[in-house]
């Protein structure tokens, strides 16, 4: 068959259109690349497969960064939304994160739409099974019914898909997630390619039916209304729902204890690595034997449903086991599983192959982005997609990769770890792991990326001009507090007793043109100041190093004095700057000068 | 960048002398890099017939030959280690030519001209450090195990490169870890519930404080060790002491007379007590005075006893009251007692007679752990005694000191005081409620301060620690 441009042939190929697929293939038809999205079923566009919510710690960071680069995570999220809140709102202001509840369907029908709305865009329902590589250059896929699709570059998105196997109790199968099939025969391709895989574990709770759950004795935990929406581009969202909160006791642990044996985890039938953050219940309860109960949140899953997402329960026990737990816990005594509880292994591939795009290193034109590179949840998916997508966009357009550095994004913490350390368990993203968190707050992150997002083309006149006018005002705010009464209040505000309430209390009146949003950004800018610039130091000093390259095509083992090992991780990383490199474990101080020696010559 | 040129000569192969200079039995000159075995080559005739090459580890006899004079020029031994499993992880030989002053220099030349340059100070430890064979504590250790001049400061030092100065810091660096990682775990996971996890965290850098303070102090510890074992003379006015003194050391040093009181202030003087170096203070002698200058002096005494080895505390032979000031300086320094050595003086101005009065006198007045030595500074009688007694508290005060840890730089004492300041702010930010993310962030700086003095920590260490001690997860 002949390429045809638009039927058969693509600029872009994306493969999955879960969280990362459906950013990977908006950025780049939105950049004006003929894209077409390839997903299993059309009818699981944007799936939250497991908890329905979007945000959390250091995931809030992630859905504001992808919305200020020009990303539809956000903007969707605050349409579907049905319950929002701001979490650690007393622990400190850098580390404030927002966190959504979503109508699980509303939101898969919104980007669905959005997907079928969107120009140069093609949706086709169908399962990629092995790559197409000509002189190691991805140029397109073929699918399970043997046609093939070409395209200049290739974006895997594949999820749990790959090689995915279930577990309830001892019984297992073989599918994607609970309902979709497994891609089985993607991995031999990739393997046959040169890539390594790895094999990760992660699991889902059962899912409860609401008419059998007693609410009337359970805490219940409501949204905010004053809530700043995800998005540059909506104001205002609104709260339907409320979540309860219930706890294990020691009836339930007992329960699990005793069908210890039962558990795939515990027989050894799973053998690939599980999320530590993320443990199953079973795993909490061997674990912390001490701790007599956990923190269950019954979270809705649509108001188009009554089914309950029970947050803190994943487990892969047998059906029966399930349904006996639960129903020692208070609320749940009479409850019905409506969907069970199961564990899923599946391959990734590992990260450390990739470049900082998200390229592969050994096959050109192939980027991978979300959980295939060992990450775990939603928002770090599509954190990689929106990357993966412009990226591959630049590389067609031979434009320099758009790269974020780790003092400038979340996103870049989340790439700079994956391709320079790796992962062995599904990676997740904590605040703790970026060291300019200071930096990197909610609240700034239009500030630090959009310029980034209107530069390449993906951010929309819309959100842009709402930025620009928010940080016209920022200014605005910040110089009137630096001149009035000589700078009185800006000074007060360093301190760490005198809020932005204060400030509002003594001049309210002078700044009543400002929104509450914009103080608060300035009050927050201006007590930090003494601390950001402590970290912008630091950053400066590191610089120096990161920019040093080291060639593309360096033969570490030409060059000489470097150990047999140094030279075995050089090429296993392959490092593309000095900072790089000497992140790499068992690298040492003189490996580096000979590296930074043989630049000179 | 000046780095840069340092580190270019990283690769290329130095060579020393490390014996000690002037004439011995055997010297041992040393080389380390790329080149040693070319080298060995080059000026080394192993006696071993058809030895097809120079195997590593292994001890060879032979001759050095002088390629410029197509000579052998002197009988040597030597050995080939090659690299990594070196002390500098990198290709290294010693060769043992008979101890001249000339032959070895001789020697080293040769090796210099094949392609060598002579090694800087501390250089192979240095690039012992830079090929991570050991860290920069060990490194330092080395150096205060070469300067070392008493059993206390070497065991010292040899523990710190034994890596029990690494292993406390690790401990410390753990509780630092775990207080990290509770304000990590209170940030990251808003909706859990952590039980007294305030408690538990304050605990741990109470901890973490006590055994960073502990280490500050073992810091002034060793430099007072480092400047020898130090004795004091104490006792009343006029007990003899400056006379004592200056008879040990063979010098006028003190001035005497028979006015109570004429030392003021304190006299130090540095020698070495059979094979001890050992640091004799004379002080102002002990009395309760309404004068000022003679009071400080009194009072600089007491600092001195203090911060001492061993006392001797001088009685004189004609005035065995029981003496107010010595029981009030045995309460002060209970600890010291076992290293106090009663010293009776004056014996030359008693008879046979009042001077066994005198013994029994001295064993009833006080509960002395050490018998009494009976001298008199003007004959120099008893001195002898005094002298072995001395002694054997030297050995029983540096046989304790086994399992003696502390820091012994001041590079390493400045790391632990910023660690130290950087936890105490941090520990009161978190009692006053500031922002966990500014605490955290001093939480770094202080960890990472410890870190310089040894090796890295990664934020992964803190998630290790946070997913193994807390309860984590939805």
């Amino acid at each position: 068959m002949d390429k045809k441009y638009g039927d058969n042939f693509f600029d872009v190929v994306v493969v999955g259109s879960g969280h990362a697929g459906i950013e990977a293939c908006l950025a780049s038809s939105r950049m004006g690349l003929k894209t077409a999205a390839v997903t299993v079923n059309l009818d699981n566009i944007g799936q939250m497969s497991c908890n329905p919510a979007i945000g959390g710690l250091a995931k809030g960071h992630l859905v504001r960064e992808i919305d200020a680069l020009g990303g539809e995570m956000g903007r969707a999220i605050d349409k579907t939304g049905i319950q929002f809140r701001t979490l650690n709102t007393k622990k400190g202001p850098a580390v404030r994160s927002s966190r959504a509840q979503a109508d699980m369907f509303r939101y898969k029908t919104y980007m669905k739409n959005v997907l079928e709305n969107a120009q140069n865009l093609t949706l086709i329902q169908s399962m990629a099974d092995a790559l197409i590589v000509e002189n190691g250059k991805a140029c397109g896929v073929i699918l399970w019914t043997g046609e093939k699709l070409y395209s200049n570059v290739v974006i895997l998105t594949t999820g749990t898909f790959l090689r995915g196997l279930i577990h309830i109790g001892l019984f297992n199968y073989n599918a994607g997630r609970a309902g979709d099939f497994a891609s089985n025969n993607l991995s031999l391709s990739l393997l046959e390619n040169g890539l390594e895989l790895g094999r990760l574990k992660t699991g889902t709770t059962p899912r409860l039916d609401g008419r059998t759950i007693d609410f009337s004795e359970l805490e219940e935990q409501k949204g905010e209304d004053d809530f700043i929406p995800f998005s540059i581009s909506n104001e205002k969202i609104y709260n339907s729902i409320s979540c309860y909160i219930t706890y294990t006791n020691k009836n339930t642990h007992g329960v699990i204890l005793k069908d210890l044996d039962k558990s795939p985890l515990y027989c050894g039938v799973i053998k690939g690595t599980g999320p530590r953050y993320c443990p199953s219940i079973e795993d909490k309860v061997v674990r912390f034997k001490d701790k007599e109960r956990h923190q269950i949140f019954l979270e809705r899953e649509s108001l188009g449903s009554i089914e309950y997402y029970p947050n803190g329960l994943s487990t892969s026990l047998p059906l029966n086991t399930q349904l006996n737990f639960l129903r020692t816990i208070k609320g749940l005594e009479n409850v019905k599983i409506m969907r069970p509880g199961y564990a899923i292994e599946y391959d990734y591939v590992l990260p450390v192959q990739l470049n900082r795009s998200l390229e592969a290193k050994k096959i050109d034109n192939l980027f991978l982005a979300g959980q295939i590179n060992g990450t775990s949840g939603y928002e770090e998916a599509a954190a990689q997609g929106i990357m993966a997508g412009i990226n591959a966009v630049m590389k067609i357009k031979d434009k320099k990769p758009l790269i974020l550095g780790r003092d400038e994004a979340y996103i870049g913490v989340l790439i700079d770890d994956l391709i320079t350390l790796g992962t062995a368990e599904p990676y997740r993203m904590f605040t703790s792991r970026a060291e300019y968190r200071l930096l990197l707050r909610e609240d700034n992150a239009d500030f630090r990326l959009c310029e980034y997002g209107k530069n390449i083309g993906l951010l929309d006149e819309e959100r842009y001009s709402t930025y620009k006018e928010r940080l016209f005002r920022f200014n605005e705010l910040i110089a009137f507090l630096k001149n009035y009464e000589n700078g009185k209040y800006y000074l007060l505000l360093k301190r760490p007793d005198f809020s932005t309430e204060n400030l509002i209390e003594e001049v309210g009146n002078k700044i009543d043109k400002f929104t509450r949003d914009t103080i608060n950004r300035a009050g927050l800018f201006i007590k930090y100041e003494g601390y950001i610039s402590r970290q912008k130091d630091e950053i400066e000093r590191l610089k120096k190093f990161e920019d040093v390259a080291i060639d593309d095509c360096a033969d570490f083992n030409s060059i000489p004095g470097l150990s047999i090992e140094a030279v075995e991780k050089l090429n296993k990383n392959k490092p593309r700057t000095i900072a790089e490199a000497s992140k790499i474990s068992g690298i040492t101080p003189a490996a580096i000068g000979i590296l930074l020696m043989r630049r000179r010559k | 960048m000046s780095a840069m040129s340092s580190l270019s000569r990283e690769i290329d192969t130095i060579c020393a002398v490390s014996s000690p200079s002037g004439e011995g039995a055997i010297s041992i000159i040393r080389a380390s890099g790329k080149d040693c075995l070319n080298i060995l080559n080059k000026i080394f005739r192993p006696y071993e017939k058809n030895l097809s090459k120079i195997k590593s580890r292994y001890f060879y006899a032979g001759q050095i030959f002088d390629f410029q004079t197509a000579s052998n020029i002197d009988e040597a031994a030597c050995v080939f280690i090659k690299g990594p499993n070196s002390y500098t992880g990198e290709d290294m030989f010693e060769i043992y030519p008979h101890g001249g002053i000339f032959n070895t220099k001789y020697i080293l030349e040769i090796i210099l001209k094949s392609g060598a340059r002579l090694a800087l100070n501390g250089e192979f430890t240095k690039r012992a450090y830079l090929n991570n064979k050991i860290n920069l504590l060990e490194a330092e250790a080395v150096l205060e195990i070469i300067k070392a001049n008493s059993l206390k400061t070497l065991v010292i030092a040899n523990n710190e490169l034994g890596g029990l100065l690494e292993k406390k810091i690790k401990e410390i660096k753990e509780s630092y870890i775990y207080i990290l990682a509770s304000v990590e775990a209170l940030i990251d996971f808003p909706d859990e519930v952590f039980e007294n996890i305030d408690s538990d965290l304050l605990n741990k850098a109470g901890e973490a404080e006590q055994a960073l303070t502990y280490l500050i102090d073992s810091y002034k510890n060793y430099e007072l060790n480092k400047a020898g074992f130090s004795v004091v003379i104490a006792g009343a006015p006029n007990a003899g002491k400056s006379n004592i003194l200056n008879r040990i050391t063979g010098k006028d040093r003190a001035i005497v007379s028979d006015v109570p009181g004429t030392t003021r202030d304190y006299i130090e003087e540095n020698l070495f007590l059979f094979n001890k170096p050992v640091k004799i203070i004379d002080t102002a002698g002990l009395r309760e005075t309404m004068e000022l200058l003679e009071s400080k002096g009194v009072e600089r005494s007491y600092g001195q006893i203090k911060n001492s080895d061993a006392v001797l505390y001088i009685l004189d032979i004609n005035d065995l009251n029981e003496d107010k000031i010595l029981k009030e300086t045995f309460d002060m320094f209970e600890d010291k007692k076992d290293n106090l050595i009663p010293i009776v003086n004056k014996t030359d101005t008693v008879n046979k007679k009042d001077l066994d009065a005198a013994e029994e006198k001295v064993l009833q007045l006080f509960e002395f752990k050490n018998k009494p030595v009976f001298i008199s500074a003007k004959t120099g009688s008893g001195f002898e005694t005094m002298k072995k007694e001395l002694y054997d508290v030297i050995l029983r005060v540096e046989g304790g000191v086994k399992n003696d840890v502390g820091i012994t730089t001041l590079r390493q004492k400045n790391l632990i005081v910023k660690s130290l300041e950087l936890l105490s702010s941090a520990k009161d930010k978190f009692i006053a409620g500031r922002p966990l993310e500014i605490i955290s962030l001093d939480l770094r700086e202080g960890i990472n301060a410890l870190d310089e003095i040894v090796g890295e920590v990664t934020s992964e260490d803190v998630l290790d620690v946070l997913f193994k001690e807390f309860c984590i997860g939805k």
